[in-house]
C-alpha cells in the first residue's frame, strides 16, 4: 500500500489512496488472490435450520500485503447468509487463507436440481453447484425437529437460535451448538420449533446445559413445554427446580405445527441455555 | 433550493474547478454521476482534525447503505466539494474534486488547506444532481493565536440498540468549535434486539469480522440523523476504544485468538474506522497498524494529546475484569500507551506552551476502587491495572511543572470528575491534573443519577468530586483563566425526544488543578 497525495482544485489538497505497485501503476485488484470453495460443491435442502454451508477463502499468494473483495451470487430462488466478503489478506509464507462460511437456504417450494452459486473476484470466478434434493421422510423414530424452523424470544449474539434443533446435544459442543438467549437475568425466555405441516406428536425432549457430575448447573430450571393447540400453547409439562439435563416430556398423542419450552429461571440466573429440543411421534 | 445555487455557483467557476481537466483526475472523473440514480449521501458529511489553514471534509457515496458497497457499483467516481464562508454558500473560498473508490468503501476524505485561522465555514458535496447536506466547521487557530474562549464537547459510547442519540441531537445545538469522539463508535458484537425498529436484522445477529461486516456497522449507525446532525455541527476529533475492534483487545491480543488471526481482523476494523472517521492520510493504516496518535492545537489556549490506549498496550494482568491490585498491575515493564508513545506524550507536554493540555483518551486516569469497604478492587482494563503507567505520567507531570492537565476519557458509561493526586491513597498528596470522564451516549439503557456501583465509587475514592450514571455527553468552555465542564444527561434513552438538561457545571482555574462548582 502506498499513499498518493492527489493535488486539486486551488490549494486543497484531494486524498486519494490507491493500491499501487512500486512502479505506482494500479496494480489489478486480487491479481495474487486465489479464490476457493470448500466444499467445492453441496447438496441442500428446504430444512430451514440445516442449511447448506460452504467457506469462502480468500488466499494471498502475492509478496504483499492486500485488501480483496469477493461478491457471492445465488441463483434464484437459493438465498444466501453473504453477499460479499471483504478482508484483509495478509502476504504470508506460508500462504494464509482468510475464509468466511456462507449459509445457503433453500426456499419452500424449490424444485430439486442443481443451482449455481457463483464467488465473483476481480476476473476470477469460482462456480459451486448446490444439488436441491426433497426433504428425506423421517425414519421410524426420528426426531421429528431436527432443522426445522427454530424461533426464539432472543439470541445471544454468540450463538444461532438453529442450534437447538441441528441434531447435536453433547454437552462439549455447547459454544458452536447450543441456543443460549440474548437477555441477561430478563425472564421469561422462549424457544420454539414451526413444521411448515403439522406433525403427531407424543413425547418432546428437552436437554439443557450442565457438565458431566454437575447436571444442569448452567440450565434451565423453571419451565414449561408447550405443544401449539387452536392457536393457544397447551402446556405438556411443568417443571421447577430441574437439576437434570436432559427432560423427558410423554404426552397423550397431539397433532400440532409448533412446540415451544417457556423459561422462567434458569439455575445460574443469567441466561436460559438449550441443548436441543427434540419431538418424537408417538410410539 | 441548494442544488440550484450549487449549480449557479459551479457555473460561474466551471473555468476554475470543475472542467475536468484537473492534474490528479482519474479516467473515473470522465463519469460525472454518481453511478446511481438514488440519493448517494445517507450517511451524512462529516469535517475532522482541523489545524490554522484547514479541515478534513468526509462523506461516502451510499444509495443503499446497508448493500455490498453501499449500492454502489466497483468502481470509482469523481466527486465535487466546495467549502464557503457562508451558509448560503455566496462566498466560496474553496472547491475541488476528488476521487472516492470501492477500495475504500467510496469515502472520501478531501484534506482542504489554504483556509484562514480560527473561522467558521460550511461545506458540501456533490454527485452527479444529488447535493450532500451542509455541514459547518471551523478551523483551529494561529499557533502562536491567542483566543478567548474555545467551546468543545467531547462523547462516546453509542450502543445503538441500547439509546436513541438524543444527546447527539442536544450536542448538534450547541454547535461547538470542536468535538472530540473518545471511543466505541460502533460495537462489534452481535445483538438480536434493541430499542429501534431496525435493531435484530439478521446482519446484526452476528460480530463483524470482516471489512465489509465493519463497513456495514458503521453505515448502520451513521444512518441516525443526529448522530449526522452532531457530525454537521462541528469538526471532529476521533480516537477509538476497544469496540471499533472487539471487546478489551489489547496490543495483538484478544481473547484466545491466535494473533495472525486476530491482526486480519484489527486490519479490516481500521480500515473500516479510517473510511468512516475524518482522518487524514498519516492515519491511514498499514494493515494492522495505525499512527491514530497524534497532537493538534488550538493557538495558545489549548493542545490536544490524541492518545491510543489499545494498539500498544501490553494484554490485561489477572485474568482482565476488576481484581485487587498486585504486583502485576503496578509492574514497571508494563504499559498502558506503549513505551514510545509515553515519551512522545510526556516530550509534548513538557514542549507544549499553551495554556490547557489536554489528554484525548478512552479509559480513565483516576483509580476506580470499586469495592466497599476495606480493601480495593479495580479494573484491570483502565489506567488502574497500568497503574506504573499512570505514575510515570503523574510523576512527569508533577516533576516537569506542566501546567493545567486535563484528562477526558469514556469508557466507564458514568459521568465522573476527579482530581487526579500523585498518590491516590495518601490524602495529603499534591492533586497535579484533572480529569473528567464523560458518559456514554447511549451504552448502558437509560440508567439513573447514581447507582449503587456510583455511590461506592464516590465513597471509595474521596479524590472523585463528581459522579452521574445517565447518558449524555460533556459541554466545555475553556478560557485562559477556567476551564468549565457542563454535563449534559439525558432524562432517558429508550424513549426518542426525552429532555436534555445540565446535571451540573463543574470547574477548574488555571493554576489550580482542583475541582469544584462553577
Amino acid at each position: 500500500m502506498k499513499k498518493i497525495l492527489v493535488p486539486a482544485a486551488g490549494a486543497a489538497l484531494a486524498l486519494a489512496v490507491t493500491a499501487t505497485t512500486a512502479a505506482g501503476a494500479p496494480k489489478p485488484l486480487g491479481s495474487s488472490v486465489v479464490l476457493s470453495a470448500s466444499p467445492s460443491s453441496l447438496s441442500a435442502n428446504e430444512l430451514p435450520c440445516l442449511p447448506g454451508k460452504f467457506d469462502v477463502s480468500m488466499t494471498n499468494t502475492g509478496d504483499a500485503s492486500v485488501f480483496a473483495d469477493t461478491l457471492i451470487g445465488a441463483e434464484r430462488p437459493l438465498t444466501l447468509s453473504d453477499d460479499i466478503f471483504s478482508s484483509y489478506l495478509p502476504a504470508a509464507d506460508p500462504d494464509r487463507p482468510v475464509s468466511r462460511s456462507v449459509r445457503v437456504g433453500v426456499p419452500r417450494g424449490t424444485a430439486p436440481g442443481v443451482y449455481d452459486v457463483t464467488l465473483t473476484s476481480g476476473k476470477r470466478r469460482v462456480v459451486v453447484p448446490v444439488t436441491v434434493t426433497a426433504v428425506p421422510e423421517p425414519a421410524p423414530g426420528a426426531n421429528l425437529a431436527y432443522g426445522q424452523q427454530a424461533t426464539a424470544s432472543s439470541t445471544h449474539g454468540s450463538f444461532s437460535v438453529c442450534g437447538a434443533v441441528d441434531g447435536d446435544s453433547t454437552y462439549a459442543n455447547w459454544a458452536r451448538t447450543g441456543w443460549n438467549d440474548g437477555t441477561r437475568t430478563a425472564f421469561p425466555d422462549w424457544l420454539a420449533v414451526q413444521w411448515p405441516e403439522p406433525v403427531e406428536l407424543g413425547r418432546i425432549e428437552t436437554v439443557t446445559y450442565g457438565a458431566p457430575g454437575r447436571p444442569a448447573t448452567q440450565g434451565i430450571k423453571d419451565f414449561d413445554v408447550q405443544v401449539k393447540s387452536g392457536g393457544d400453547w397447551l402446556t405438556v409439562g411443568t417443571y421447577r427446580g430441574n437439576t437434570v439435563d436432559r427432560v423427558v416430556t410423554a404426552f397423550d398423542p397431539v397433532t400440532t405445527d409448533a412446540v415451544r419450552v417457556l423459561v422462567h429461571a434458569s439455575n445460574s440466573g443469567d441466561y436460559s441455555r438449550l441443548l436441543e429440543v427434540e419431538a418424537y411421534a408417538p410410539q | 433550493m441548494a442544488r440550484r445555487r450549487f449549480l449557479t455557483v459551479t457555473g460561474a467557476a466551471a473555468g476554475l474547478a470543475l472542467a475536468g481537466t484537473l492534474p490528479g483526475i482519474t479516467p473515473a472523473s470522465a463519469a460525472t454521476t454518481s453511478g446511481s440514480k438514488d440519493y448517494p449521501f445517507t450517511l451524512g458529511v462529516a469535517s475532522g482534525d482541523p489545524l490554522p489553514d484547514g479541515v478534513v471534509l468526509w462523506t461516502r457515496l451510499a444509495p443503499e447503505p446497508l448493500a455490498p458497497f453501499g449500492g454502489m457499483d466497483q468502481r470509482a467516481y469523481s466527486l465535487q466539494w466546495e467549502v464557503a464562508a457562508d451558509r448560503r454558500f455566496a462566498r466560496v473560498v474553496r472547491r475541488g474534486t476528488t476521487r472516492v473508490a470501492p477500495e475504500y468503501g467510496h469515502t472520501a476524505h478531501v484534506d482542504v488547506r489554504g483556509l484562514r485561522p480560527w473561522r467558521e465555514y460550511f461545506y458540501r458535496f456533490r454527485s452527479g444532481s444529488h447535493i450532500s447536506p451542509v455541514g459547518r466547521t471551523r478551523t483551529a487557530p494561529a499557533p502562536q493565536q491567542e483566543i478567548s474562549r474555545l467551546s468543545l464537547a467531547f462523547a462516546s459510547c453509542q450502543a445503538i440498540w441500547e439509546g436513541w442519540y438524543t444527546a447527539h441531537r442536544d450536542l448538534a445545538a450547541r454547535q461547538h468549535d470542536v468535538v472530540l469522539f473518545l471511543g466505541d463508535y460502533i460495537y462489534e458484537f452481535g445483538i438480536d434486539r434493541g430499542i429501534r425498529p431496525g435493531d435484530g436484522d439478521e446482519y446484526q445477529t452476528r460480530q463483524t469480522v470482516t471489512l465489509d461486516d465493519y463497513r456495514r456497522r458503521y453505515a448502520y449507525y451513521k444512518t441516525d440523523p443526529d448522530l449526522q446532525a452532531a457530525h454537521q455541527s462541528a469538526p471532529w476529533i476521533v480516537t477509538y476504544d476497544d469496540h471499533e475492534v472487539v471487546d478489551n483487545w489489547a496490543g495483538d491480543n484478544a481473547g484466545n485468538t491466535p494473533a495472525d488471526q486476530f491482526l486480519v481482523r484489527r486490519a479490516n476494523a481500521f480500515r473500516a474506522y479510517w473510511e468512516h472517521m475524518p482522518l487524514r492520510a498519516p492515519q491511514f493504516p498499514e494493515g494492522p497498524d495505525m499512527q491514530l496518535y497524534r497532537r493538534l492545537r488550538y493557538g495558545r489556549l489549548a493542545e490536544f494529546s490524541v492518545l491510543d490506549t489499545r494498539q500498544y498496550r501490553d494484554d490485561q494482568v489477572n485474568g482482565d475484569g476488576i481484581k485487587p491490585p498486585n504486583e502485576a498491575t503496578a509492574g514497571p515493564g508494563r504499559s498502558l500507551l506503549g513505551f514510545p508513545q509515553e515519551r512522545w506524550l510526556y516530550d509534548g507536554l513538557t514542549a507544549s506552551r499553551t495554556q490547557w493540555n489536554v489528554l484525548a483518551q478512552q479509559t480513565a486516569v483516576t483509580l476506580l476502587d470499586t469495592l466497599a469497604g476495606p480493601g480495593e478492587a479495580v479494573p484491570m482494563d483502565t489506567w488502574d491495572g497500568y497503574s506504573a503507567s499512570r505514575d510515570r505520567l503523574l510523576r512527569t507531570i508533577d516533576q516537569r511543572g506542566i501546567r493545567n492537565v486535563v484528562s477526558l476519557a469514556g469508557d466507564l458509561h458514568r459521568s465522573v470528575a476527579s482530581d487526579l493526586a500523585l498518590d491516590f491513597k495518601d490524602p495529603d498528596s499534591r492533586t497535579v491534573a484533572t480529569e473528567f470522564v464523560g458518559t456514554s451516549i447511549s451504552s448502558g439503557l437509560d440508567g439513573e443519577d447514581l447507582d449503587a456501583g456510583g455511590r461506592v465509587l464516590l465513597d471509595e475514592n474521596p479524590h472523585m468530586k463528581f459522579g452521574n450514571f445517565r447518558r449524555g455527553y460533556v459541554s466545555c468552555e475553556l478560557t485562559p483563566q477556567l476551564w468549565r465542564s457542563d454535563f449534559r444527561v439525558c432524562d432517558q434513552v429508550t424513549v426518542p425526544d426525552s429532555p436534555v438538561r445540565s446535571r451540573t457545571v463543574l470547574a477548574v482555574e488555571s493554576g489550580t488543578p482542583t475541582v469544584h462548582e462553577a
